[in-house]
Protein backbone atom coordinates (compact mmCIF):
# COMPACT_ATOMS: atom_id res chain seq x y z
CA UNK A 1 0.00 0.00 0.00
CA UNK A 2 1.29 3.73 -0.73
CA UNK A 3 1.97 5.71 2.11
CA UNK A 4 -0.07 9.09 1.84
CA UNK A 5 3.28 10.15 2.67
CA UNK A 6 4.96 9.43 -0.75
CA UNK A 7 3.10 12.52 -2.95
CA UNK A 8 0.49 15.07 -3.08
CA UNK A 9 -0.46 17.64 -5.71
CA UNK A 10 -1.36 20.97 -5.55
CA UNK A 11 -4.52 22.75 -7.53
CA UNK A 12 -2.92 23.55 -10.93
CA UNK A 13 -1.21 19.65 -10.67
CA UNK A 14 -4.47 17.75 -10.13
CA UNK A 15 -6.49 20.43 -12.42
CA UNK A 16 -3.63 18.84 -15.38
CA UNK A 17 -4.22 15.44 -14.61
CA UNK A 18 -7.81 15.39 -14.06
CA UNK A 19 -8.52 17.81 -17.58
CA UNK A 20 -9.94 20.41 -15.83
CA UNK A 21 -9.77 24.10 -14.57
CA UNK A 22 -8.21 25.12 -11.36
CA UNK A 23 -11.81 25.94 -10.09
CA UNK A 24 -13.20 22.79 -10.95
CA UNK A 25 -11.31 21.50 -8.83
CA UNK A 26 -11.38 24.21 -5.78
CA UNK A 27 -15.06 23.41 -6.43
CA UNK A 28 -14.98 19.70 -6.10
CA UNK A 29 -12.71 20.25 -3.04
CA UNK A 30 -15.36 22.49 -1.24
CA UNK A 31 -18.22 20.44 -2.24
CA UNK A 32 -16.56 18.27 -0.32
CA UNK A 33 -16.32 15.34 -3.54
CA UNK A 34 -12.04 15.86 -3.22
CA UNK A 35 -10.48 15.25 -0.06
CA UNK A 36 -7.26 17.80 0.33
CA UNK A 37 -5.37 19.49 3.59
CA UNK A 38 -3.85 22.75 3.91
CA UNK A 39 0.05 23.46 4.16
CA UNK A 40 1.14 26.11 6.74
CA UNK A 41 1.01 28.63 3.93
CA UNK A 42 -2.30 27.78 3.61
CA UNK A 43 -1.91 26.22 0.12
CA UNK A 44 -4.55 23.28 -0.54
CA UNK A 45 -2.82 19.75 -1.68
CA UNK A 46 -4.37 16.19 -2.72
CA UNK A 47 -2.46 13.25 -1.42
CA UNK A 48 -1.97 10.77 -4.43
CA UNK A 49 -4.21 8.08 -3.30
CA UNK A 50 -6.92 10.27 -2.76
CA UNK A 51 -7.03 11.43 -5.76
CA UNK A 52 -6.76 8.46 -7.64
CA UNK A 53 -9.95 6.99 -5.83
CA UNK A 54 -11.73 10.12 -6.58
CA UNK A 55 -10.75 10.12 -10.43
CA UNK A 56 -11.89 5.98 -10.10
CA UNK A 57 -14.88 6.94 -8.82
CA UNK A 58 -15.56 9.62 -11.27
CA UNK A 59 -14.32 7.48 -14.22
CA UNK A 60 -11.83 10.19 -15.16
CA UNK A 61 -8.72 7.84 -16.41
CA UNK A 62 -6.29 7.59 -13.88
CA UNK A 63 -2.65 7.80 -15.31
CA UNK A 64 -0.08 5.11 -14.29
CA UNK A 65 2.21 7.40 -12.24
CA UNK A 66 -0.70 8.55 -9.57
CA UNK A 67 -3.20 5.11 -9.91
CA UNK A 68 -0.53 2.22 -8.79
CA UNK A 69 0.86 1.83 -5.59
CA UNK A 70 4.93 1.80 -6.01
CA UNK A 71 5.23 -2.05 -5.58
CA UNK A 72 2.16 -3.42 -6.29
CA UNK A 73 2.32 -6.82 -7.22
CA UNK A 74 -0.09 -9.59 -8.28
CA UNK A 75 0.23 -13.65 -8.62
CA UNK A 76 -2.38 -15.44 -10.88
CA UNK A 77 -2.65 -18.46 -9.73
CA UNK A 78 -5.24 -20.29 -12.57
CA UNK A 79 -4.90 -23.67 -14.49
CA UNK A 80 -7.17 -22.21 -17.17
CA UNK A 81 -5.55 -19.84 -19.85
CA UNK A 82 -8.39 -17.68 -20.90
CA UNK A 83 -9.11 -17.37 -17.38
CA UNK A 84 -5.18 -16.31 -16.55
CA UNK A 85 -5.25 -14.13 -19.75
CA UNK A 86 -8.60 -12.07 -18.46
CA UNK A 87 -7.54 -11.80 -15.24
CA UNK A 88 -4.22 -10.45 -16.63
CA UNK A 89 -5.91 -8.10 -19.06
CA UNK A 90 -7.98 -6.84 -15.83
CA UNK A 91 -5.42 -6.36 -13.40
CA UNK A 92 -3.20 -4.27 -16.23
CA UNK A 93 -5.72 -1.60 -16.92
CA UNK A 94 -6.92 -1.23 -13.39
CA UNK A 95 -3.23 -1.50 -12.17
CA UNK A 96 -1.03 0.18 -14.63
CA UNK A 97 2.33 -0.38 -13.84
CA UNK A 98 2.15 -3.51 -11.58
CA UNK A 99 3.77 -6.54 -11.35
CA UNK A 100 2.16 -9.29 -12.43
CA UNK A 101 2.91 -13.03 -12.69
CA UNK A 102 1.31 -16.23 -13.18
CA UNK A 103 1.38 -19.64 -12.02
CA UNK A 104 -0.89 -22.42 -13.69
CA UNK A 105 -0.96 -25.10 -10.56
CA UNK A 106 -0.39 -24.83 -6.69
CA UNK A 107 3.31 -26.23 -7.24
CA UNK A 108 4.10 -23.57 -9.65
CA UNK A 109 2.35 -21.03 -6.92
CA UNK A 110 4.25 -22.44 -4.26
CA UNK A 111 7.56 -21.07 -6.02
CA UNK A 112 6.39 -18.09 -7.48
CA UNK A 113 5.03 -16.84 -4.30
CA UNK A 114 8.29 -16.71 -2.37
CA UNK A 115 10.25 -15.58 -5.52
CA UNK A 116 7.60 -12.82 -5.79
CA UNK A 117 6.11 -11.75 -2.64
CA UNK A 118 3.14 -10.10 -4.44
CA UNK A 119 0.61 -7.93 -2.88
CA UNK A 120 -2.08 -10.00 -3.42
CA UNK A 121 -3.17 -13.54 -4.83
CA UNK A 122 -6.21 -14.29 -7.00
CA UNK A 123 -6.27 -18.09 -5.95
CA UNK A 124 -8.50 -20.34 -8.20
CA UNK A 125 -9.11 -22.99 -5.43
CA UNK A 126 -9.16 -25.90 -7.92
CA UNK A 127 -5.94 -26.62 -9.13
CA UNK A 128 -4.64 -29.65 -10.69
CA UNK A 129 -2.00 -31.51 -8.02
CA UNK A 130 -1.71 -28.88 -5.37
CA UNK A 131 -5.17 -27.61 -4.65
CA UNK A 132 -5.56 -23.50 -3.39
CA UNK A 133 -6.62 -24.34 -0.58
CA UNK A 134 -3.64 -25.67 0.64
CA UNK A 135 -1.75 -22.91 -0.79
CA UNK A 136 -3.69 -20.85 1.09
CA UNK A 137 -2.47 -22.38 4.45
CA UNK A 138 0.41 -22.44 3.24
CA UNK A 139 0.49 -18.53 2.86
CA UNK A 140 -1.11 -17.86 6.43
CA UNK A 141 1.80 -20.82 8.17
CA UNK A 142 4.32 -18.58 6.46
CA UNK A 143 6.12 -15.60 8.38
CA UNK A 144 7.30 -14.13 5.58
CA UNK A 145 4.19 -14.01 3.11
CA UNK A 146 2.22 -12.61 6.29
CA UNK A 147 1.12 -9.94 4.55
CA UNK A 148 0.08 -11.41 1.64
CA UNK A 149 -3.90 -10.46 0.76
CA UNK A 150 -5.67 -13.82 -0.93
CA UNK A 151 -8.62 -13.47 -3.08
CA UNK A 152 -9.84 -16.86 -3.64
CA UNK A 153 -12.16 -17.74 -6.23
CA UNK A 154 -14.12 -21.14 -7.54
CA UNK A 155 -16.77 -21.98 -9.59
CA UNK A 156 -17.45 -25.47 -7.73
CA UNK A 157 -19.81 -25.88 -4.34
CA UNK A 158 -19.25 -22.16 -4.02
CA UNK A 159 -20.83 -21.57 -0.63
CA UNK A 160 -18.73 -24.83 0.84
CA UNK A 161 -15.92 -23.44 -0.94
CA UNK A 162 -16.24 -20.03 0.58
CA UNK A 163 -15.98 -21.14 3.82
CA UNK A 164 -13.24 -23.58 3.49
CA UNK A 165 -11.05 -20.52 1.77
CA UNK A 166 -12.11 -18.47 4.55
CA UNK A 167 -11.35 -20.88 6.99
CA UNK A 168 -8.31 -21.08 5.54
CA UNK A 169 -7.49 -18.03 5.71
CA UNK A 170 -8.62 -16.23 2.42
CA UNK A 171 -9.14 -12.34 2.68
CA UNK A 172 -11.82 -12.83 0.37
CA UNK A 173 -14.02 -14.84 -2.14
CA UNK A 174 -15.41 -14.73 -5.43
CA UNK A 175 -17.45 -16.88 -7.67
CA UNK A 176 -16.75 -17.82 -11.29
CA UNK A 177 -18.27 -16.65 -13.61
CA UNK A 178 -17.84 -13.02 -11.75
CA UNK A 179 -18.57 -9.53 -14.01
CA UNK A 180 -15.26 -7.50 -13.77
CA UNK A 181 -17.40 -5.12 -12.30
CA UNK A 182 -17.23 -7.04 -9.15
CA UNK A 183 -13.48 -8.36 -9.85
CA UNK A 184 -12.28 -4.41 -9.52
CA UNK A 185 -14.70 -3.94 -6.65
CA UNK A 186 -13.14 -7.27 -4.44
CA UNK A 187 -9.46 -6.09 -5.42
CA UNK A 188 -10.08 -2.74 -4.54
CA UNK A 189 -11.51 -3.55 -1.12
CA UNK A 190 -8.64 -5.82 -0.23
CA UNK A 191 -6.15 -2.98 -1.92
CA UNK A 192 -7.69 -0.62 0.87
CA UNK A 193 -8.05 -2.35 3.81
CA UNK B 1 -1.82 -44.06 11.70
CA UNK B 2 0.21 -44.77 14.90
CA UNK B 3 2.77 -42.32 15.69
CA UNK B 4 5.70 -42.58 13.12
CA UNK B 5 9.65 -41.25 13.20
CA UNK B 6 9.98 -39.26 9.38
CA UNK B 7 13.39 -37.44 8.16
CA UNK B 8 12.44 -34.72 5.48
CA UNK B 9 15.59 -33.53 3.28
CA UNK B 10 15.04 -31.05 0.82
CA UNK B 11 16.72 -27.68 0.25
CA UNK B 12 13.52 -25.71 -0.92
CA UNK B 13 11.51 -24.51 1.38
CA UNK B 14 8.32 -24.79 -0.03
CA UNK B 15 8.80 -28.21 -0.11
CA UNK B 16 9.93 -28.56 3.56
CA UNK B 17 6.34 -26.31 4.15
CA UNK B 18 4.10 -27.79 1.74
CA UNK B 19 4.99 -31.78 3.00
CA UNK B 20 4.73 -30.60 6.64
CA UNK B 21 1.17 -29.45 5.67
CA UNK B 22 0.63 -32.84 3.86
CA UNK B 23 2.17 -34.70 7.00
CA UNK B 24 0.10 -32.92 9.54
CA UNK B 25 -3.23 -33.63 7.60
CA UNK B 26 -1.84 -37.52 7.52
CA UNK B 27 -1.56 -36.81 11.52
CA UNK B 28 2.50 -37.48 10.93
CA UNK B 29 5.26 -34.73 12.28
CA UNK B 30 8.60 -35.06 10.57
CA UNK B 31 12.23 -33.69 11.13
CA UNK B 32 13.47 -31.13 8.58
CA UNK B 33 16.69 -30.75 7.31
CA UNK B 34 17.96 -28.88 4.18
CA UNK B 35 21.71 -30.19 2.83
CA UNK B 36 23.61 -33.82 4.02
CA UNK B 37 25.68 -32.11 6.42
CA UNK B 38 22.65 -30.73 8.34
CA UNK B 39 21.15 -33.96 7.87
CA UNK B 40 24.90 -35.78 9.67
CA UNK B 41 24.46 -33.50 12.53
CA UNK B 42 20.69 -34.07 12.87
CA UNK B 43 21.42 -38.08 12.82
CA UNK B 44 23.11 -37.52 15.79
CA UNK B 45 19.80 -36.70 17.93
CA UNK B 46 17.69 -39.00 16.06
CA UNK B 47 16.88 -42.34 17.87
CA UNK B 48 14.37 -44.17 16.04
CA UNK B 49 13.78 -43.57 12.34
CA UNK B 50 10.97 -45.19 10.12
CA UNK B 51 10.70 -43.32 6.77
CA UNK B 52 13.56 -41.01 5.05
CA UNK B 53 11.79 -38.46 2.47
CA UNK B 54 15.13 -36.74 0.21
CA UNK B 55 15.31 -34.24 -3.04
CA UNK B 56 17.89 -35.36 -5.09
CA UNK B 57 20.00 -32.61 -5.55
CA UNK B 58 21.08 -30.97 -2.33
CA UNK B 59 23.73 -28.02 -1.95
CA UNK B 60 26.05 -30.27 -0.64
CA UNK B 61 25.55 -33.30 -1.87
CA UNK B 62 22.85 -36.14 -3.57
CA UNK B 63 20.27 -37.57 -2.18
CA UNK B 64 22.10 -41.05 -2.76
CA UNK B 65 24.58 -39.80 -0.40
CA UNK B 66 21.82 -39.18 2.42
CA UNK B 67 20.92 -42.35 1.60
CA UNK B 68 24.05 -43.90 2.61
CA UNK B 69 24.40 -41.64 5.44
CA UNK B 70 20.88 -41.96 7.27
CA UNK B 71 21.05 -46.04 6.08
CA UNK B 72 24.37 -46.44 7.81
CA UNK B 73 22.27 -45.77 11.23
CA UNK B 74 19.71 -46.59 10.52
CA UNK B 75 19.82 -49.50 7.95
CA UNK B 76 15.78 -50.87 7.40
CA UNK B 77 14.60 -46.84 7.28
CA UNK B 78 12.25 -46.84 4.10
CA UNK B 79 13.35 -44.50 1.51
CA UNK B 80 11.10 -42.43 -0.80
CA UNK B 81 12.67 -39.52 -3.09
CA UNK B 82 11.48 -36.47 -4.30
CA UNK B 83 12.80 -34.74 -7.82
CA UNK B 84 12.50 -32.65 -10.22
CA UNK B 85 14.96 -34.30 -12.81
CA UNK B 86 14.14 -36.51 -15.41
CA UNK B 87 12.39 -40.44 -14.60
CA UNK B 88 15.32 -41.85 -17.41
CA UNK B 89 18.18 -39.72 -15.60
CA UNK B 90 17.67 -40.60 -11.30
CA UNK B 91 15.43 -44.15 -12.03
CA UNK B 92 19.13 -45.76 -12.55
CA UNK B 93 20.78 -44.43 -9.49
CA UNK B 94 18.36 -45.02 -6.98
CA UNK B 95 17.53 -48.75 -8.66
CA UNK B 96 21.33 -49.41 -7.84
CA UNK B 97 20.39 -48.50 -4.04
CA UNK B 98 17.46 -50.43 -3.66
CA UNK B 99 15.30 -47.75 -4.22
CA UNK B 100 12.21 -48.87 -6.53
CA UNK B 101 10.94 -47.09 -8.97
CA UNK B 102 7.26 -47.04 -7.20
CA UNK B 103 9.25 -44.75 -4.19
CA UNK B 104 10.44 -42.37 -6.63
CA UNK B 105 8.02 -38.91 -7.06
CA UNK B 106 8.30 -36.50 -9.25
CA UNK B 107 8.03 -32.66 -8.91
CA UNK B 108 5.96 -31.26 -9.74
CA UNK B 109 3.95 -34.11 -7.27
CA UNK B 110 -0.46 -33.84 -6.18
CA UNK B 111 -0.97 -34.05 -3.19
CA UNK B 112 -2.36 -37.43 -3.43
CA UNK B 113 0.57 -39.37 -4.65
CA UNK B 114 3.29 -37.93 -1.34
CA UNK B 115 0.19 -39.18 1.04
CA UNK B 116 -0.27 -42.79 -1.04
CA UNK B 117 3.72 -43.12 -1.25
CA UNK B 118 3.76 -42.16 2.36
CA UNK B 119 1.05 -44.25 3.89
CA UNK B 120 2.43 -47.20 1.57
CA UNK B 121 6.21 -47.20 2.78
CA UNK B 122 5.36 -46.74 6.46
CA UNK B 123 2.68 -49.83 6.15
CA UNK B 124 5.57 -51.60 4.41
CA UNK B 125 7.60 -50.96 7.67
CA UNK B 126 5.26 -52.31 9.84
CA UNK B 127 4.70 -55.08 7.74
CA UNK B 128 8.75 -55.80 7.62
CA UNK B 129 9.12 -55.47 11.71
CA UNK B 130 6.19 -58.07 12.05
CA UNK B 131 8.33 -60.67 10.11
CA UNK B 132 11.45 -59.35 11.05
CA UNK B 133 10.66 -57.79 14.79
CA UNK B 134 14.97 -57.50 15.86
Amino acid sequence: MQSKKEKAYGTHEAANICNVTPPTIIRWMEEGKLPFFTTAGKHRRIWAVDLAAFMKTHNIPVPPEIGTPKGLKFLIVEDEKDSRLLLQRILRKAYPGAVIEEAKDGFEAGYKLHALRPTLVILDLNLPRVNGLKICELIRADAQLRDVKVLAITAFSVEEQRKLALAAGANDFLSKPFTVEALKEKLAGLMGS
Amino acid sequence: MKASSILLVDDEMFIQRLCNRILLTMGLTAVFTSSLEETRKTLGSIERLDLLISDIMLPDGRGSDVVNLVRAKFPKVKVLVITGSSPEIESAAFLALGVKEENIIFKPFSISNFENAVRRQLEDGREAQKTDPK
